[in-house]
């Protein structure tokens, strides 16, 4: 079991709640949500859709903002920032993995990482991230001739070349067929052992959950369930 | 290269249609401006250089005759610099295959040695001998008709033909635009010219000896225009003894004037026109940007996800705009500044000025790319400004529906039952797009608006030199006398020509007219009661009568004045010193060319000359030799020949044909640019739901035919706008345009809308046809694969 000191959690949430108004109708996505998070662990949060964990993650990675509630990352409380500091937070701090991987279409796998690279202060090399993702014969080509497990780890290759203390992944396997998650996964696993990056993973499929060392299971906005996986499963042994 | 920097030139090459198409309406504007702007600058400069090398004269004024010592009282006036005396006379030019008269020159006495007031440049040859019975010819004259230095040259002097020797050919600041100011605005070189000859000799040929009929003066530097006002009304004063026709100021000198309005009308066009294509650019850039900007939005959360400010990503579309304005702006100064050196060449020869200025205009190259950048940036920071607003989180989210509603021809049911399905969605396409509607919209009306202007060229020129001429002055010959006669001098007149049909005798008096603080020198015409030589209308096309008591004013003088019919003017006598005397506006008078007044000729007579006096007639004959003839009579200064101003209208039409051409391209190309790029930015925003009809069993036909319905939709109700539009347009330019010289009647009739319509359809048909490519490319299965 891996031993993660909660002293200084890495992420805090103290009764985060989000509200939006669609037409005449308020709809509460995120109610109260406590939990901390320790530096280098691997979460998994799982819900079903419309659950909240996607306004969960955006907060969380200063995309959003909490209607009530405080949200603090590596002691900083980023509700407080104003947009300039989100964006430093955002460039500096968190990468990002989408459902959709979110590649621009125009840029090449190696140019979508330079993307992100060309404005963080201490990126990883690029070549080596490459490599580790296993696209090192693939960079130069675009989005569109790459296959969507390809796809989606130039998106984590993306997201971890800045070198941040936090990678967010929502439902980074749910547009990928089983064989092609996993190997998305044992990526995500190795990133977070080898870099010691806190992975935040987001799932509805709770399969997953075997993996983190945390799972935080929510329904309706609320955070129903936050605790410690003591034996994490190897992704290899992931079956759904 | 920076990724972000690659992905701005990738994005240019994804829409390179439409990069080039708002480049080129940028650059359109900018050759305007640097072209035209340029050649203003290189024509100014030239023309004052040329003016103040050769010594120009500022004022000057013809007399009956006046003697040496009188000039030198002249320079003793305060403000006088040179005051000079030469003879000047208007002879049939014999020489040639048309010897019969129908050419003439204008004899000009010159001073020994090439010295003091409107000194001659020697282009050719020699200057002239003291004595000699040599002449000097003007080079335009020279050229029309192949006359070289040694040549002979014969002309009529008293109805004697008399010979002469071509010393040289030369070119006079003062006949830079070289024009009989009887006959027109239009150069005939062929059959009018100027020169000059010994002082002493043509003193005695032309019957002046020791005396002049013609006095040249310049200014002491440094007059302003009020003390300049005085100087030439004093010496008006001083001249009325001597039979003055009026002084005549530089700025009021046909050759100066014409040049000087052909540099106004360069200045205006130069910055009017430039700013309507520049803020076209500005509004089709900052239009696609902002739809760039919403379809980038997946693309814009990505970068803000990834710590990309909002500052950043809207530089990235400004750097777009800004590449824009580059493109545009270099092809438009580059163009513009080649066709500034060859409309300056073609200045050079046209208006005869010597040692034009070519060279490139760095500053103007500078102001027109700063320009285009002003303008791009701008277009830029408000096409991007939608980037502040995508939020991370939410760009990622799929985009809602937008709510739907009736368009309010849907409640027409009567009418809307009526309609296809296909009609029912253009409609709705084009009543829920209102901004895209609304820049189509003004694309249409702008090009139909610029067309119709263009095409009513030919009319407006007509109508100074042409059809409406012949219908204003329905009169063969004008002939002007020396100086007033009996009318009973007329009776000699049919008896020396073959055939005379209609003769009338006229009296002109040159006078100032005032209303208020407002003035204007001009000719008042003396016309028999029932004259068959003018028809006088109304804006409204209604004949008018002359008054009995009072003036007809032409348009321009009355707009200058502020007056119309009923109001009273104040009349000035240059000649005679009496009083003042306040008159009675009649009519205003539809008048292209010059600006005139018009009286009953036996009031003017009687007011200003002498009881039954005439200062020359009208003719009507078909008497091949009548200005040889006429100019034979040592009475008469001048012979007009109004077929020789039609005939020279001819030889234009070429010039303006060509002219008419240029603007169509241009604006066609602006019509072009907007239809294209709104429909392309259509097929961009509706590709799922075109993909939609085609996954619905739609062909790319169908597609193309549902776009160029909407598109015709908005060019019908284009053309509706269009119409005011160019009725605006057209008097704007009929008032900016307009001078002393000639007044630009410009008016619009049904085949100029027609003929606009046909022009602007056309222009509109090319753009859609340039988008047809792109729906048949259009890659429907990964439009709708598409999560946005």
């Amino acid at each position: 079991m891996r031993d993660f000191a909660m002293e200084n959690p890495i992420i805090r949430a103290e009764s985060l709640s989000k509200d939006y108004q669609m037409g005449e109708v308020t709809v509460h996505a995120l109610t109260d949500a406590c939990f901390e998070i320790g530096e280098g662990e691997f979460v998994v949060i799982l819900g079903p859709s419309g659950s909240g964990k996607s306004t969960l993650l955006n907060i969380i990675g200063g995309m959003d903002s909490p209607s009530r509630g405080r949200c603090f990352t590596a002691g900083a409380e980023i509700t407080s920032f104003d947009d300039r500091q989100l964006t430093e937070y955002r460039r500096h701090s968190v990468g990002f993995v989408f459902q959709f991987y979110n590649l621009m279409a125009n840029l090449t796998a190696r140019e979508n990482v330079e993307l992100a690279v060309e404005i963080s202060k201490d990126p990883l090399d690029i070549g080596e991230i490459m490599q580790s993702v296993g696209l090192g014969e693939r960079e130069g080509h675009f989005p569109s001739q790459l296959s969507g497990g390809e796809q989606q780890r130039v998106s984590i290759a993306r997201a971890i070349a800045k070198n941040p203390r936090i990678l967010l992944c929502d439902e980074p396997t749910g547009a990928l067929d089983f064989k092609t998650g996993i190997t998305i996964l044992e990526l995500l696993r190795k990133v977070n052992r080898e870099l010691s990056m806190t992975v935040v993973v987001i799932t509805h499929n709770a399969d997953i959950a075997a993996m983190g060392d945390r799972v935080i299971r929510m329904r309706s906005g609320e955070v129903t369930e936050n605790r410690r996986n003591e034996s994490p499963a190897d992704p290899q042994d992931i079956r759904w | 290269m920076k990724s972000i920097d690659k992905l701005l030139f990738r994005m240019i090459a994804e829409t390179k249609g439409q990069f080039i198409a708002v480049a080129a309406v940028l650059a359109v504007g900018l050759i305007f401006y640097t072209a035209m702007g340029v050649s203003a600058i290189n024509l100014e400069r030239g023309m004052h250089r040329y003016y103040d090398e050769y010594s120009f004269a500022d004022l000057s004024c013809e007399v009956d005759v006046i003697g040496a010592r009188q000039l030198r009282a002249l320079e003793g006036l305060d403000g006088v610099a040179a005051a000079e005396g030469r003879v000047t006379e208007d002879l049939p030019f014999l020489t040639g295959e048309d010897g019969d008269g129908r050419a003439k020159v204008k004899a000009i006495t010159a001073k020994p040695g090439n010295a003091g007031v409107n000194r001659l440049l020697l282009e050719e040859g020699g200057l002239l001998e003291e004595g000699s019975r040599e002449v000097l010819v003007i080079r335009q004259f020279a050229e029309a008709r192949g006359i070289r230095p040694d040549d002979e040259i014969t002309l009529q002097i008293a109805g004697r033909a008399v010979d002469f020797s071509v010393a040289g050919i030369v070119s006079s600041p003062e006949f830079v635009y070289l024009v009989d100011p009887e006959q027109g605005i239009l150069p005939d070189n062929q059959n009018y010219g100027v020169v000059y000859m010994d002082e002493w000799m043509g003193q005695q040929i032309l019957g002046y000896p020791g005396s002049y009929n013609d006095v040249q003066m310049t200014e002491e530097p440094g007059l302003d225009k009020a003390a300049r006002d005085d100087l030439a009304e004093e010496i008006g004063k001083r001249l009325g003894s001597y039979g003055s026709r009026g002084v005549v100021k530089r700025e009021n000198q046909i050759s100066n004037a014409m040049m000087a309005s052909e540099i106004d009308q360069l200045n205006v066009t130069a910055s009017a026109l430039p700013g309507l294509f520049l803020f076209i650019a500005a509004l089709i850039l900052a239009m696609m940007l902002g739809r760039m900007v919403k379809r980038d939005v997946l693309s814009i959360g990505i970068m803000k996800g990834l710590g990309y400010s909002s500052a950043q990503i809207v530089l990235h579309y400004v750097k777009y705009s800004l590449l824009v304005a580059l493109a545009g702006g270099v092809a438009g100064a580059g163009v513009g500044m080649v066709l500034a050196n060859l409309l300056t060449t073609y200045y050079m020869t046209f208006y005869n000025l010597p040692n034009l200025n070519q060279a490139v205009d760095w500053k103007y190259m500078l102001a027109s790319l700063l320009m285009a950048c002003a303008f791009c940036v701008a277009a830029g920071l408000l096409g991007a400004r939608g980037v502040r607003r995508v939020s991370p989180a939410e760009s990622m989210v799929a985009e809602s529906p937008r709510p739907g509603k009736r368009i309010l021809l849907e409640r027409l049911r009567f009418v809307w039952s009526r309609l296809s399905f296909s009609d029912k969605m253009a409609m709705k396409n084009v009543f829920r797009n209102k901004k895209r509607t609304a820049f189509v919209l003004v694309g249409v009306f702008v090009t139909y608006g610029m067309l119709v202007f263009v095409l009513c060229m030919p009319s407006m020129m007509s109508d100074m030199m042409g059809e409406g001429l012949e219908e204003f002055q329905p009169m063969d010959y004008n002939v002007s006398f020396k100086r007033p006669v009996s009318e009973k001098a007329l009776g000699d007149v049919p008896r020396l020509l073959d055939a005379v049909d209609e003769m009338e005798g006229k009296a002109e008096y040159p006078v100032l007219l005032s209303s208020g603080p407002r003035e204007i020198s001009l000719s008042v015409i003396g016309l028999e009661r029932d004259t068959v030589f003018y028809n006088f209308k109304n804006q409204a096309g209604d004949a008018i009568d002359i008054p009995e008591n009072g003036v007809l004013l032409s348009d321009y003088a009355a707009k200058e004045l502020r007056v119309g019919a009923g109001d009273r003017v104040r009349l000035h006598a240059y000649l005679t010193g009496s009083e003042d005397r306040w008159i009675e506006v009649g009519g205003v008078v539809y008048q292209a060319m010059g600006v005139n007044a018009y009286m009953r000729r036996d009031v003017l007579a009687r007011e200003y000359l002498a009881p039954g006096a005439v200062t020359g007639f009208f003719l009507n004959t078909d008497d091949p030799n009548t200005e040889s003839k006429l100019l034979a009579l040592p009475a008469v200064a001048s012979v007009s020949s109004l077929a020789a101003t039609r005939e020279s209208f001819q030889e234009y039409t070429q010039i303006m044909n060509a002219f008419i051409f240029f603007m169509v391209i241009l604006s066609g190309i602006l019509g072009f640019a907007i239809v294209y790029n709104a429909t392309i930015i259509s097929i961009g925003e509706r590709e799922r739901e075109f993909s939609s009809l085609r996954v619905l069993g739609f062909s790319g036909g169908d597609i193309f035919r549902l776009l160029l319905k909407e598109n015709n939709l908005i060019s019908v109700a284009g053309f509706v706008a269009g119409v005011p539009l160019a009725n605006l347009f057209l008097r704007y330019s009929s008032d900016i345009f307009s001078t002393e010289q000639y007044t630009m009647h410009l008016r619009a009739g049904p085949s100029h809308y027609l003929g606009g319509m046909a022009m602007a359809v056309f222009f509109i048909v090319l753009a859609q046809a340039a988008t047809y490519r792109k729906i048949q490319k259009l890659d429907f299965m990964a439009a709708l694969k598409n999560r946005a």
